[in-house]
């Protein structure tokens, strides 16, 4: 079931709505940022590249951000997430990646203190995602990137 | 034994079939300007320009444009027109799959931090999804080896 909503997320991200946000292009499988193993990466820019005018749109009014998403499906309690955003954010930074977005999807649901955590962070630069893929919630962090997800990551199987 | 992915690319046949006919066209009123003074135009010369572009067209597309893959677990080749691109899938240490526009998909072979090649699933008409996990599969356990993280730091901007 988790594979299948990977496969399904990493369509709706790179030819789906999230390219209404911004422009994921690559994808990667089995992504290592030093000792996580994240099982996906999808990287992308917020310049589209469309025809004509959409180019030419694109080029005048959106900023050059850098963008990304990542996949952790392993089931995380507090601590251990709290560790995983920090290696995140010092990953981002050093990539050059302006926002990301992570998604944590499982199949049931996720203790309340990690819920509690994820709405509590209010990082501006990651959105945080917990996805219980059996009973199709969300819940997301409080951060504008964060409510930006919801939409994108809803693609249950 | 290797598998063998060839499917015609009507696109591509109908691009060199334009190219062609275009070519000739102009050619031939050049010729006609010069040793006739006059554009001629009739229905057979048109008719002779088309047949004349099919085949053309059709060899162009054959030996210069068409793209035939073979693979099996342990390498690939890639051909393009009368260009062969071979290797062996552990040369390379990164794959990734990517959109390059018009939900056409490439899968992304990473030799190092600059180098790369493409492998183009979409005109292939394979499913570009399914893909990128049998390249994983044939690449071994780990698709992204930490050289990976060096290379991302000169990801092109868009």
């Amino acid at each position: 079931m988790i594979e299948e909503y990977l496969l399904r997320l990493e369509k709706n991200l790179m030819v789906g709505s999230a390219r209404w946000v911004a422009d994921f292009r690559e994808s990667f499988r089995g992504y290592q940022i030093e000792g996580t193993r994240f099982d996906m990466m999808v990287r992308g820019g917020m310049k589209a590249k469309g025809f004509l005018l959409s180019r030419l749109f694109s080029f005048l009014v959106m900023p050059n951000y850098q963008v990304a998403c990542f996949v952790y499906s392993h089931d995380l309690e507090a601590n251990a997430l709290r560790n995983l955003v920090k290696g995140l954010l010092k990953h981002i930074k050093e990539i050059g990646v302006d926002w990301a977005w992570l998604v944590i999807p499982k199949e049931g649901p996720f203790s309340t203190k990690t819920q509690r955590m994820v709405e509590s962070i209010d990082y501006r630069e990651l959105g945080i995602a917990l996805v219980d893929v059996a009973g199709r919630e969300i819940v997301t962090s409080s951060s504008y990137v964060g409510k930006r997800m919801r939409d994108h990551i809803k693609c249950f199987p | 034994m290797k598998k063998r992915i060839a499917p015609l690319q009507i696109g591509s046949l109908a691009r060199s079939i334009f190219i062609v006919l275009l070519l000739l066209t102009l050619l031939w009123s050049l010729i006609s300007r010069l040793f006739l003074g006059d554009i001629l135009i009739s229905r057979p010369l048109l008719l002779a320009n088309l047949v004349l572009s099919l085949i053309l067209g059709w060899f162009l597309y054959r030996y210069y444009i068409r793209i035939v893959f073979l693979y099996d677990d342990e390498g690939f080749e890639l051909h393009k027109g009368q260009r062969i691109i071979g290797g062996k899938w552990g040369e390379f240490s990164t794959v990734s799959l990517v959109h390059v526009g018009g939900g056409n998909f490439v899968i992304r072979l990473y030799r190092d931090v600059e180098e790369f090649l493409d492998l183009p699933a979409s005109a292939l008409r394979l499913d570009p999804h399914q893909f990128h996990f049998e390249v994983i599969k044939f690449m071994g356990e780990n698709p992204t080896r930490p050289s990976n993280e060096k290379r991302l730091n000169n990801f092109p901007a868009s």
